[in-house]
């Protein structure tokens, strides 16, 4: 799931060095234009739906919390 | 030449040329000036001012930034965007906590002083609704995320952006590209314009996604009458 989360960002923020800190939004990696394309590329590729709720800090410092996130969001298999 | 009447304080702006000739009575006076009128800035070092800021002025044609709207990924989950009636005190306290680095507001060397960048903001909102701005607010249920104050909007007119900003943290930063989104499908003008610091990257990336032209350039230089020590705002 990480390494397609990954990609996922890789291919929609290809400016953005994704592995570069833990910190992507408190380091202000991630500004507005890239948060909402980003929200948009996860809630297409995996289907999901990233509630208002879930748009916090913890869930999008890394690409891990993004992949625990998106997996969370996805339910069970 | 115009003054902003702060509680504590006031600041007093204008052209380079005017400020040195008038030598205003204010506890910070600001004078504007471009990078290449090398004479201003020789005067102005002689007469005690030192760099504040750069300011870039942008256009953006509200129609061209639409179309540009229509392809982005704007709406975010339950953020609405409305034009308010009032500038309220939730308002007024995001707009202190949003702008903790901006130099229209800390005229004192370091940011620690935010009491006084307080009394600016508040002196700059009240001049912006006395001039009858627009309020357009990006909320969240009640809570309101950011909002940006328009100036002049008629229909195909010129339209300025005087004050926009969003509560830090991500929720805000999210707020950010559908309150411009939102306030450019609300303007009736055919031209919006605005003065964007250059160490704001953030706004700078935003407007350059509606479209945003730069159009110029605007150095500020600042005097500080009491020099090293600053104005102390009434508690």
């Amino acid at each position: 799931m990480r390494e397609k989360v990954l990609e996922v960002l890789q291919q929609e923020c290809p400016e953005i060095d994704f592995l570069s800190s833990d910190a992507l939004v408190d380091d202000g990696i991630l500004d507005s234009l890239a948060l909402t394309s980003i929200i948009a590329a996860l809630t297409m590729e995996f289907g999901i739906t990233i509630p208002y709720e879930e748009i916090v800090e913890e869930n999008f410092n890394s690409v891990d919390a993004l992949a625990v996130m998106v997996e969370r969001l996805m339910g069970p298999a | 030449m115009e003054t902003l009447n702060c509680e504590s304080f006031r600041v007093c702006m204008g052209p380079a040329g005017e400020v040195l000739a008038k030598k205003p009575e204010a506890e910070y006076v600001i004078a504007t000036t471009c990078f290449n009128r090398t004479d201003e800035l020789a005067d102005l070092q002689d007469a005690g001012f030192s760099f504040h800021d750069r300011f870039l002025q942008i256009e953006i044609n509200i129609a061209g930034a639409k179309k540009r709207i229509a392809e982005m990924p704007v709406a975010a989950d339950g953020i609405t965007v409305a034009e308010a009636s009032d500038f309220t005190e939730e308002m007024f306290g995001i707009a202190c906590s949003a702008f903790g680095t901006d130099r229209r507001f800390h005229l004192e060397a370091d940011f620690a002083h935010r009491e006084y960048a307080a009394e600016v903001i508040a002196a700059a909102v009240r001049r912006c609704l006395a001039h009858g701005t627009r309020i357009i607010c990006a909320s969240h249920g009640k809570d309101v995320l950011g909002c940006v104050m328009i100036l002049g909007d008629s229909p195909g007119g010129y339209c300025t952006n005087v004050l926009g900003f969003t509560k830090p943290g991500l929720k805000g930063r999210l707020a950010a590209l559908p309150l411009y989104a939102g306030a450019m499908g609300l303007l009736k003008s055919e031209t919006y314009s605005g003065k964007i610091s250059a160490t704001n990257a953030a706004s700078l990336n935003l407007h350059a996604g509606f479209g945003a032209k730069v159009t110029g350039a605007e150095d500020w230089y600042i005097l500080r009458k009491a020099g090293n020590k600053p104005c102390q705002a009434k508690k």
